[in-house]
């Protein structure tokens, strides 16, 4: 099973020098052909791994080495170590690449014409580099990860993107390469500080090692609660970077200017698993190795993730551009999920975990809609758009499905994470639960405001008369019949409008799929995550001076508490 | 048999899928599926009727674990639950049968019965979760079926609009319902928000938490139910096809608020605030809304305001709750949930039945003297209408009257216990409630003359709205200002016995059934028992006289050619016109809270442009060209160059490192 893991994540980067190695002589079939096979590949090699992960265990698995010496030696000295490993958390988000990426191969289908086997090369190259993000087990593999993944991305927005592509991507580029530098800071200070005052008193690159020693640490300021603490510190310099990614707010402003300029392949990424590595990142240092900073910090981090989620929405509601309106529901859905591991407890930790899992389906899917859209109109402008329902019920459906899982409807997967996440941080603070609530309200006006605009009403598209052309009525009502919703109309179906392709469906069906088993049978995907997550927690509650509801006993001692009080 | 219960559900969502899937093959027997699917759970539910003994649970399955919250899936049989499952699924049949004729040769055919199969499914569940969590659940869930039913004519930006505005409405009040959940979860010990666990644990919380949780449920159910603030979502809901309006928006999915209020009794019992509020929201909602309904020319949006009006009347039951009048109370607002959700689906199919005949057109003012022409809709519509305005020995009589009894009850029992505020607030709720009565039976019977009395009037064919509306040409169309077809006859018929049978059978003076059912409920058995009351006949007397005043002005203005009606809206021009446009509350909404949030929406994005990104740009223009300066050598080695960066963080990363 380890070598799997390391063959999984390989996969993908030899398709992409395959492919950009070869770049002069491929042509467009046979190099979409050549990205779509490596990426299903990688997908059925993966796929073993999920079988087999053994969901009681809340420490990496798939690893070679065993605690203390995970993965495989790389450079003597210092012992950096090649090191992967899955674990519940990082598991879902591993798979979740996986299927993101073949829904952006099918995205890139017929949208890009020109250096195709580039555009692929790049998609494999960023595969690659998330997967091994997500499965790196030493801080020096997960940081090379991390800024690599960057590489790609900067030239899939600044080559294949929009008209402003450029602004985007230095805007996108700067962003990271300030917040990465914060966040090397902070690592090298955990490693440095971990070397010299953990209980081995050895120098270690492993994240579970060390995040088990900073546990461990019998060092007195680094249990410091102040505001000038290391904990606090070192919160903040990881943060810096994680934040940029998730984005948080006031952080977020690359996120809508890159999205509106990327390529759909390049935003069902940038939303569907990017976005992530600053939650797992949030996840994985600042709440596993410095608690305290996050519980010093936390009016902070409480009141950015709040004023996120509702800004975020508020932004949205105001926005013509379909595309902008995505990528601000991103910003305010990236709200939701920060605040849910802002919460300190158990219930809202999972809960913002599997929410970004949710988050990559509803966006990804949101996004691979858009993309639909644009590619047959060429605008993304809602107001010229309408009654597209009788035009692609297929795509109805899909937009349909995937804004109602976004705005947490019970029985699609959106619910699964938002409602934990609330409760979660109600039981924290309940003023903060409460004012993230009426994201729930806002979420669905902008949500289904986009819905009514873009496939109710009169049908609405752009730059055609209403002439009445006979010869394509025929063809379109053919096309259109593939439900039971044509209900045709006389003088608008002047135009050839493409029914959705295979390649669209494939893309877009399975997070659909998605979203429902997610909905209504979350356990599968909920139970790898959930004794992770207690891990984190628990030491949350170590350093907690009253403890807060980690796990169900907490509501009871609250409630103890209070007669206590009187 | 209560152990099938599960099947109630299970039936309609398969028959849903099974619509969803294949049932464009079936062409115009698409209905059939959905038909047979909510007819055997009605089946399933009335041998749930007869087989509960006692309340029962069954655990089906873990739904949601994340973290330590657990939501099961976990249904529940109990008289509340005995009682809805068949009604539902009765009138949901009904209504589906109904449908297969209205919806005749509808493009979306298939599309319609999926979605009212899915209703069924989640209305069902609504009643049958053991778990306040689970409830919630299906709560939103039937809230996104009644979003996709009102939106079905997706092409009509007017149901577009109403479908979303129904949704936000209904999620203004889901906050209040989380929140609600929220405080609960974390005041339970052991996180565990099912019914008898709660109901379990009531001693070790404190009234203040429970009043505050009880208040956030009735915000939930104001919006659900339709009832001030938050009703101005239904009447924009009748831009849904006419069956849909009977089934959702009259009979089942409106009353969910009563039921969640009802459910909840127990964790309510003892906090005295808490019934008045109900009470009185109720009393005005029902007063408010009979008022508008005065004046409306569309047929539909009358029986809405009834509707609204109606459900009034029902938390005026449950709001009598106060000391030992709980129980009669509980039992007073569920009944009248129980009768009118027959005669008001009667009274909406009865409008859809119109309205077929009529090429959709549904204002009053275009036709007229129908009776000859549609016999059977105008016979099933005067009874419905007589059961709508409590008139003895129809249905709506009974439970109208229990509904007044339990509110002169409520006062005697306030006077007794000393608190005489709230003893004269609800002798005043009772005279209210008795003005309300009359004021219904006028609005009915005047839509009732309307429609069926006077000259025979018929829409032109050229009439533009009913050429346009719902893709329906009725020119062409065979039942074009005839008596609707047998398939949609016979709901009519069905519920027209139920409409006249369903109050006398049941109610407290005669067999008191329904009592009966209703006290075998979860956590029911520890609520004051009630002593025991004599027919109270002063009650019984005012109320049908009030309602036959009202009955007897509508026929003096509307029965025959009168220019009254006219004269009096001269007359009383300022009071017309309120009521005609409903006191402005849509646009004094609009204005105070749409109006606002949109602007704050700009606010952002200007902001967001301008403010933050602004910010970041100018810090961006100082490594700009350097950057730049990069893009333009893609081909030339920025790979190696940024690998070279990161080579270098690395380098230094271990620099550091060794030297620590």
């Amino acid at each position: 099973m380890p070598s799997l893991l390391i063959l999984t994540i390989l996969l993908p980067l030899v398709g992409a020098i395959v492919l950009f190695a070869g770049q002069a002589k491929l042509d467009r079939g046979t190099a979409r052909n050549i990205a779509l096979g490596v990426v299903l590949a990688t997908l059925v090699v993966g796929l073993p791994l999920v079988f087999q992960f053994d969901q009681s265990v809340s420490g990496p698995q798939f690893a070679f080495g065993k605690a203390g010496a995970w993965g495989l030696p790389w450079i003597g000295t210092p012992d950096i170590r090649l090191a992967f490993g899955l674990d519940g958390i990082s598991i879902g988000l591993f798979v979740l690449t996986n299927l993101l990426m073949v829904s952006a191969v099918c995205a890139s289908w017929e949208s890009i014409q020109e250096r195709v086997a580039l555009h692929y090369a790049l998609l494999l190259f960023l595969h690659s580099g998330l997967l091994g993000l997500f499965a790196s087990l030493d801080i020096v593999l997960f940081y090379i990860f991390f800024e690599f993944t960057l590489i790609p991305l900067f030239f899939l927005v600044g080559i294949f993107g929009g008209p402003d592509r450029r602004r985007a991507s230095v805007t996108l580029f700067i962003y990271t390469v300030v917040g990465g530098m914060l966040t090397l800071m902070g690592l090298i200070l955990l490693v440095s500080l971990h070397a010299q005052y953990g209980p081995l008193h050895k120098l270690s690159f492993s994240i579970p090692d060390i995040t088990e020693g900073l546990r461990q640490m019998r060092w007195e300021p680094w249990a410091s609660e102040s505001l000038l603490g290391w904990q606090t510190l070192i919160f903040i310099l990881l943060f810096a970077g994680f934040a940029i990614k998730v984005p948080l707010f006031p952080f977020h402003s690359w996120l809508p200017l890159a999205h509106v300029e990327a390529p759909t392949a390049g935003s069902i990424l940038l939303a569907g698993v990017l976005l992530k590595v600053g939650g797992y990142g949030i996840i994985r240092f600042n709440l596993g190795m410095t608690p305290v900073g996050a519980k010093v910090l936390f009016p902070l981090l409480a009141i950015l993730a709040v004023t996120g989620a509702i800004y975020g929405a508020l932004a949205a509601l105001a926005q013509k551009d379909i595309k902008r309106l995505v990528a601000y529901s991103s910003v305010s859905h990236m709200g939701i999920i920060c605040l849910g591991l802002f919460a300190l407890n158990a219930t809202g930790i999972a809960g913002g975990t599997i929410q970004m899992i949710n988050h990559g389906l509803t966006t990804g899917a949101l996004f691979a809609c858009v993309g639909v859209i644009y590619e047959r109109y060429h605008t993304r402008d809602m107001s010229a758009l309408g009654g597209l329902w009788n035009r692609m019920p297929k795509l109805a459906f899909f937009l349909m499905v995937a804004a109602l899982g976004s705005i947490a409807l019970p029985g699609l997967n959106g619910f699964v994470g938002e409602f934990p996440i609330l409760i979660g941080m109600y039981a924290t603070s309940p003023v903060a639960g409460i004012l993230a609530g009426t994201s729930m309200i806002l979420g669905a006006f902008y949500t289904l405001w986009m819905v009514q605009r873009v496939l109710f009403g009169p049908l609405r598209e752009p730059g055609h008369g209403h002439h009445v052309d006979h010869e394509h009525v025929g063809s379109v009502e053919a096309h259109s019949g593939h439900g039971h919703d044509d209900h045709g109309h006389h003088a608008e179906h002047s135009i050839q409008i493409d029914p959705l392709g295979w390649h669209e469906v494939l893309g877009i069906a399975p997070l659909i799929l998605f979203i429902f088993v997610i909905g209504l049978r979350p356990g599968p995907f909920v139970d790898p995550i959930n004794p992770a997550v207690e891990k984190i927690a628990a030491g949350m509650v170590d350093v907690r001076s009253k403890p807060l509801s980690a796990n169900a006993k907490t509501p009871a001692a609250k409630a103890s508490a209070k007669p206590a009080a009187h | 048999m209560t152990h099938n219960a599960w099947l109630v559900p299970a039936l309609p969502l398969v028959a849903s899928l099974l619509t969803a899937l294949f049932g464009h093959r079936l062409g115009k027997n698409a209905h059939w599926p959905v038909v047979a699917g909510i007819g055997s759970a009605f089946l399933v539910s009335l041998g749930v009727l007869f087989g509960m003994e006692h309340p029962e649970k069954f655990l089906l399955m873990d739904w949601i674990h994340v973290g330590s919250l657990q939501i099961p899936l976990e249904f529940g049989v109990d008289g509340l639950t005995a009682m809805m499952l068949p009604m539902v699924t009765f009138i949901a049949t009904l209504v589906a049968l109904f449908a297969a004729g209205y919806m005749a040769g509808d493009p979306g055919y298939t599309r319609f019965f999926s979605v009212v199969g899915l209703f069924v499914f989640s209305m069902t569940g609504l009643v049958l979760s053991n778990n306040y969590i689970l409830t919630y659940g299906f709560w939103e869930c039937v809230g996104a079926c009644s979003y996709l039913l009102i939106g079905f004519w997706h092409e009509k930006p007017s149901a577009a609009a109403a479908a979303k505005k129904a949704f936000l409405v209904n999620r203004v009040g889901d906050l209040g319902f989380a929140i609600g959940l929220f405080w609960l979860w974390t005041i339970i010990p052991d996180g565990n928000l099912s019914y008898d666990n709660v109901f379990g644990m009531l001693k070790s919380l404190n009234e203040t938490d429970r009043l505050g949780i009880g208040l956030l449920f009735f915000w939930a159910a104001t919006a659900k139910s339709a009832q001030m603030p938050l009703y101005v979502w239904l009447p924009d809901a009748m831009e849904g096809p006419t069956p849909v309006s009977a089934l959702i928006h009259a009979a089942t999915m409106v009353t969910a608020g009563v039921y969640l209020i009802a459910r909840s009794t127990p964790l309510l019992v003892g906090i005295d605030s808490m019934a008045p509020i109900v009470a009185s929201i109720g009393c005005l909602t029902a007063v408010m809304a009979g008022f508008y309904a005065l004046t409306q020319t569309d047929l539909k949006r009358v029986l809405a305001y009834s509707t609204i009006s109606q459900i009034g009347f029902m938390f005026m039951g449950i709001g009598s709750g106060v000391g030992s009048v709980v129980q009669f109370a509980v039992v007073a607002g569920m009944f009248h949930l129980f009768t009118h959700a027959f005669f008001k689906a009667l009274l909406f199919l009865g409008s859809g039945s119109v309205m077929h005949a009529m090429g959709h057109v549904i204002d009053m003012r275009r036709f007229g003297g129908l009776r000859h022409r549609m016999p059977i809709t105008c016979w099933t519509f005067l009874v419905g209408s007589l059961a709508l305005a409590g008139l003895p020995p129809l249905s709506g009589f009974w439970s109208k009257d229990e509904v007044l009894a339990a509110l002169s009850q409520a006062s005697h029992a306030s006077e007794a216990s000393g608190n005489h505020g709230v003893a004269s607030l609800y002798s005043m709720i009772y005279w209210v409630a008795i003005f309300t009565a009359g004021m219904t039976a006028f609005y009915t019977f005047r839509a009732f003359f309307k429609t069926f009395f006077g000259p025979e009037k018929l829409p032109s064919p050229t009439d533009p709205e009913a050429a346009h509306d719902d893709h329906h040409h009725h020119g062409d169309d065979p039942y074009f200002g005839k008596e609707s077809p047998f398939v949609m006859t016979l709901p009519l018929q069905i519920l027209a016995f139920c409409a006249v049978f369903a109050g006398m059978v049941f109610a407290e003076p005669t067999t008191g059934w329904f009592a009966h059912l209703v006290e075998h409920s979860v956590g029911f058995t520890e609520l004051p028992h009630p002593e025991s009351h004599g027919f109270d006949w002063v009650t019984a007397i005012l109320g049908t006289s009030s309602g036959l005043i009202g009955l007897g002005l509508a026929y003096m203005m509307y029965g025959k050619p009168s220019d009254l009606p006219s004269r009096l809206a001269k007359t009383f021009r300022p009071v017309y016109e309120a009521s005609l446009n409903k006191l402005w509350v849509d646009q004094i909404y609009h204005a105070m809270f749409v109006a606002p949030i949109l602007a704050l929406a700009q606010v952002c994005r200007y902001f967001d442009t301008y403010g933050v990104d602004g910010l970041v740009r100018s810090v961006a223009l100082i490594p700009r060209n350097i950057a730049t300066g990069l893009l333009l050598r893609f081909q030339n080695g920025v790979i190696q160059a940024y690998a070279g960066v990161a080579a270098l963080a690395i380098v230094g990363l271990l620099f550091i490192l060794v030297f620590t």
